[in-house]
């Protein structure tokens, strides 16, 4: 299955917060199996695309002067699926910036079906930190990383669609 | 050996350790029952797990991942902000590499500053022979609250020599 679980990132302001939306089809992959008959999205999923969008938060909140910047999920706390989310639903997800500090940074995330509230969850994602951690993605080669950040700025780009963000 | 001034090395981190034991003797317990807390719920343990001389990483199992989720909360939880591989830097300040160890080992200078430092640590734990890779084995509750005393302290001191607020003047005359 593909792995992008956003589809358009509304709103994104670097240090502060982000919106974004994941249209959800009855064509998706794991529906065949969860639940045969009854679609719903696993809430794992849910969190995967919190992560998503505060991935690219923290991409946008970090100095551009720093470099490339690739985040990923270090942990996911107080994880709450309050609502099934089925085909047919537009997931609007929000990503708030509690801290970010060199090579790591907090969210908070939501995710809502028009005003309902489906899903909570808060987020710590790291990048690279290397020797100041020993987590995130320090431990990436350069080659890979260099073919990561090229992908990463073209898939970024489609996210946003007119939304023009730099980095601080 | 390296020529560095041993006064002025402990001086260094003198200034660090009287921040923390200021603050600490007003708020010891209050600080230490709040990064107990802390550990405990990054480590998933139950509170009374988490004693004020439980090294994190050998009886507790932490790693550095727990480090820095317990650094988000700490900062959290106080208001304040910890640089990211700040006991690390407290540690080497000034130091260069060669100065801070040698073959791989921690040099006395470099040991000298860790007795400051870490005062929580039996001394007979910071002797020749301790590498660098060791020092996070040390840590205990109690090096977190010293840590964030610092920190407070640090905060304090900020605040105090900040510009005084625009005057009433102002407000009068509007």
């Amino acid at each position: 299955m593909r792995y992008l679980l956003l589809d358009r990132i509304t709103e994104l302001q670097p240090g502060a917060y982000a919106v974004g939306r994941k249209c959800v089809a009855m064509t998706e992959d794991y529906f065949t199996d969860h639940f045969p008959g009854f679609p719903v999205v696993p809430g794992v999923l849910i969190v995967e695309s919190m992560a998503q969008l505060a991935g690219r938060l923290i991409t946008y909140s970090v100095a551009a002067q720093e470099g490339p910047v690739l985040p990923v999920l270090l942990t996911v706390g107080n994880a709450r699926f309050r609502r099934f989310v089925r085909p047919g639903d537009t997931m609007e997800i929000r990503a708030d910036l509690l801290a970010l500090t060199e090579g790591a940074g907090r969210c908070k995330c939501a995710a809502r079906v028009g005003e309902t509230l489906v899903a909570t969850a808060e987020l710590m994602l790291g990048y690279d930190t290397g020797p100041i951690t020993g987590v995130g993605t320090g431990v990436i080669p350069a080659t890979a990383r260099e073919e990561l950040a090229r992908w990463a700025e073209q898939v970024n780009r489609n996210l946003l669609g007119d939304l023009v963000v730099t980095r601080p | 050996m390296p020529d560095n001034n041993p006064s002025s090395n402990a001086a260094e981190v003198l200034i660090i350790r009287q921040t923390a034991d200021r603050v600490l003797a007003q708020r010891h317990a209050e600080i230490l029952a709040t990064v107990q807390g802390a550990i405990a719920e990054v480590l998933g343990r139950e509170p009374d797990e988490v004693t004020p001389t439980s090294s994190l990483m050998n009886d507790l199992n932490a790693e550095s991942l727990d480090f820095l989720d317990l650094l988000f909360r700490l900062e959290s939880a106080f208001g304040i902000k910890i640089p990211r591989g700040g006991i690390q830097r407290a540690t080497q300040g000034s130091l260069t590499e060669a100065e801070f160890q040698q073959n791989g080992v921690l040099t006395e200078a470099a040991l000298e500053r860790l007795r400051i430092l870490m005062p929580e640590v039996d001394a007979a734990r910071l002797k020749t022979g301790l590498t660098p890779r060791e020092i996070p084995a040390l840590f205990t509750p109690e090096t977190f609250a010293r840590l964030v005393a610092w920190r407070i302290g640090e905060m304090e001191a900020e605040k105090a020599a900040a510009p005084a607020p625009a005057s009433s003047t102002e407000k009068a005359a509007g």
